[in-house]
């Protein structure tokens, strides 16, 4: 069953005089227990469509002008404020790039996680419950750290205490936006471990927006690559990196230099990534494709299922999956 | 003769207020370190955030001040050049920056901005030939002449890190140090710099003092490499070498922790326990026993110091 389903959802964003279509016809069911996997650059929408979620976007400026995000047989787009009150941190909640950011710099560990429990339960929130929360996401010495100001803690303890107030309500969809991205190799690897034990003990589904593909491989069952404001290719993640095929897909996996694996070049992708909203037409990576065709600046995509989950939006996909294409600058 | 050679430095920095009658204390952010660079080599440098990477890379080019040690640029002790000596060695040594935003001048063209360098070293007699160095320079990273009188807010990420790079490569240096120059960088722009960074040493015989938190980038990028913790170089070497038979437990935890994408590679993954200890209190001995899988009793007590365990291949441990 599906812990939460987006149904061709658009997001408008308006920018003085224009309209920017940021996110267009975008469809992804996240299964309970799943973890999937949102892979983009900057500009892609990826974290605008797990913002859309719970509706955490400003509107104005941005409007959801189609599509249905369901959740048990509901639709958050026509919910209430009560209603989605009641949705946010229990149904769906977040963890961010920047644990210091979602942290309050002037009231101790146990007095924020206090405070969203309160905010959860009606009751007082005590001790107890502060430590078991803070043993759940592995940090030592919970007692001591429950005193503690958030600037005394290192950025990984502080992302585990960011982790524990989203788990307070025992949410059934985590998103983690870059959430291990700017942590220091070894302690990602840490939190990694951590999520994927969370998912097996708490049994949630998580959304994991990432631009590492690495991190993609170690953590998800399912991975979506987006690309200015689509999605391009949705498959589990073991058949898209294995044999991706769509060529931007196919590009981002080129691209990164691998330990013990890569000489000379780097398979560059070339051009720029668009801007947010500013898409070209046709296809919208056919400016930066090595095996554009003629009709790829004219001619819209679908997204199709080429093999049992396996989604692509290239109708040239047989190309790109035998062919190396044309050389790149 | 090396290009670049830095023997035992150490940059230092204040903390706190100075108390009555209590010394001052200090964070040793760069602790006596020393190392080579040849002319047309790239040497990688990598470690966990707050080792001291940006530290080293600036006290190189004496953007930071030492407090000991010595640093050769071409044979001339540059350590403790003054002002306008050191304005005409800055020629042959540069830096670029990870973050290209706040690097460049937002009120000024990319004339002007690359167009200052030449200007600062006289590099041009006329506006007339100034333009057409800055326009030669522009091409060489894959921009033009009609970028001109664009202002950095104008560019993406990448086109502003060329900026940075035609900046650098005005005055000719020798060197450069690239400071995180990818990591602000979508990826699939990230692979354009580094190659561009390469042609540039393959047509030029640039070297480079290449810092990059991601390994694998290191490797794909660098001859020779070292590994920094809290300050300290652990282990220093032929890049291959030290990336196929890593020799410092910290390195090899490293290595373990870089998420490869290949669905069929399986690497023991070592798990380190605890985080970076801070460099304001270090622990005692090595400073990476706190961490460390394999520590004994005397790395508690006494430091290591590097030693040569194979051809071109140093490490700092006693265990190693
Ligand atoms: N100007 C300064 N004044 C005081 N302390 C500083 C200063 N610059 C750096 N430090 C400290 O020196 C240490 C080394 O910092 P440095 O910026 O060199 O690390 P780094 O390896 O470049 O880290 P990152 O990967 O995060 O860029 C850190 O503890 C830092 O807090
Ligand atoms: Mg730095």
């Amino acid at each position: 069953m599906a812990a939460i389903e987006i149904r061709n959802l658009r997001l408008d964003l308006r920018e003085s005089e224009n309209v920017l279509r940021v996110i267009e016809n975008l469809s992804l069911s996240i299964d309970e227990e799943e973890i999937v996997s949102l892979v983009g650059e900057s500009g892609s929408g990826k974290s605008l469509t797990a913002l859309s979620l719970v509706r955490l976007i400003a509107c104005p400026p941005a409007r959801f002008s189609g599509g249905e995000i369901l959740v048990d047989g509901r639709d958050v787009l026509q919910m209430t404020k009560a209603e989605l009150r009641a949705i946010r941190g229990r149904v769906v909640s977040y963890v961010f790039q920047e644990p210091g950011a979602s942290l309050n710099p002037v009231l101790t560990v146990g007095q924020q996680i206090k405070e969203v429990l309160r905010l959860h339960c009606s009751e007082e929130a005590r001790d107890e419950d502060v430590g078991r929360l803070l043993r759940l996401v592995k940090i030592p010495d919970p007692q001591l750290r429950m005193n503690d100001y958030p600037y005394r803690l290192s950025g990984g303890v502080q992302q585990r205490v960011v982790l524990a107030m989203a788990l307070a309500a025992r949410p059934r969809l985590l998103v983690a936006d870059e959430a291990t991205t700017a942590l220091d190799a070894t302690v990602q690897t840490q939190i990694l471990d951590l999520l994927k034990e969370l998912r097996d003990k708490l049994g949630m589904a998580i959304l994991l927006i990432t631009h590492h593909l690495g991190v993609v491989r170690d953590i998800a069952d399912r991975v979506a690559v987006m690309y200015a404001g689509q999605i391009v290719e949705m498959g589990p993640t073991k058949t898209l990196l294995l044999r991706p095929l769509h060529p931007y897909t196919r590009g981002l996996i080129e691209c990164v230099p691998r330990l013990g694996a890569t000489a000379g070049h780097l398979r560059a992708i070339p051009g720029q990534v668009p801007r947010l909203g500013s898409y070209p037409q046709g296809c919208r990576f056919h400016p930066r494709c090595a095996w554009a065709q003629s009709d790829c600046s004219t001619r819209e995509p679908d997204l199709e299922e080429i093999e049992p989950g396996h989604w692509v939006r290239c109708p040239y996909w047989k190309l790109t999956s035998t062919d190396t294409g044309h050389e790149h600058r | 003769m090396a290009l670049l050679e830095v023997r035992r430095l150490a940059v230092q920095f204040p903390i706190g207020e100075r108390l009555f009658r209590t010394a001052k204390r200090v964070l040793r952010a760069v602790d006596d370190v020393s190392f080579e660079i040849h002319s047309g080599e790239s040497m990688g440098l990598v470690g966990e955030s707050g080792c001291g990477k940006t530290t080293l890379g600036r006290a190189v080019v004496r953007l930071s001040e030492a407090v000991s040690g010595s640093i050769s640029f071409e044979g001339e002790d540059i350590t403790a050049l003054k002002c306008s000596t050191l304005r005409s060695r800055r020629q042959r040594f540069q830096m670029v920056f990870q973050d290209s935003h706040s690097s460049l001048n937002p009120r000024m063209t990319v004339e002007e901005i690359i167009g200052e360098a030449i200007e600062i070293h006289r590099l041009a007699r006329t506006r007339e030939v100034r333009r057409h160095r800055v326009i030669a320079l522009l091409e060489q990273v894959g921009l033009d002449a009609t970028h001109l009188r664009h202002y950095p807010h104008q560019f993406s990420g990448g086109q502003r890190q060329r900026i940075g790079i035609a900046r650098a490569l005005a005055v000719q240096p020798k060197l450069i140090v690239c400071d995180e120059p990818v990591s602000a960088l979508d990826v699939s722009v990230q692979a354009q710099i580094i190659n561009l960074l390469r042609d540039l040493q393959q047509s030029r015989g640039i070297a480079y003092l290449f810092i990059s938190h991601d390994l694998a980038v290191v490797e794909h990028f660098s001859h020779r490499m070292m590994v920094m913790y809290l300050g300290k170089v652990v282990e220093i070497g032929d890049t291959k070498r030290i990336c196929q038979t890593p020799r410092h437990p910290y390195t090899q935890a490293l290595i373990s922790a870089v998420l490869d994408i290949d669905p069929h590679s399986k690497r023991r993954r070592i798990v380190l326990s605890g985080e970076p200890p801070s460099p304001i209190s270090p622990p005692s001995g090595c400073p990476f026993h706190p961490r460390c899988p394999i520590a004994e009793d005397r790395c508690r007590s006494t430091a290591p110091e590097l030693r040569q365990v194979s051809e071109d291949h140093q490490v700092a441990c006693h265990l190693a």
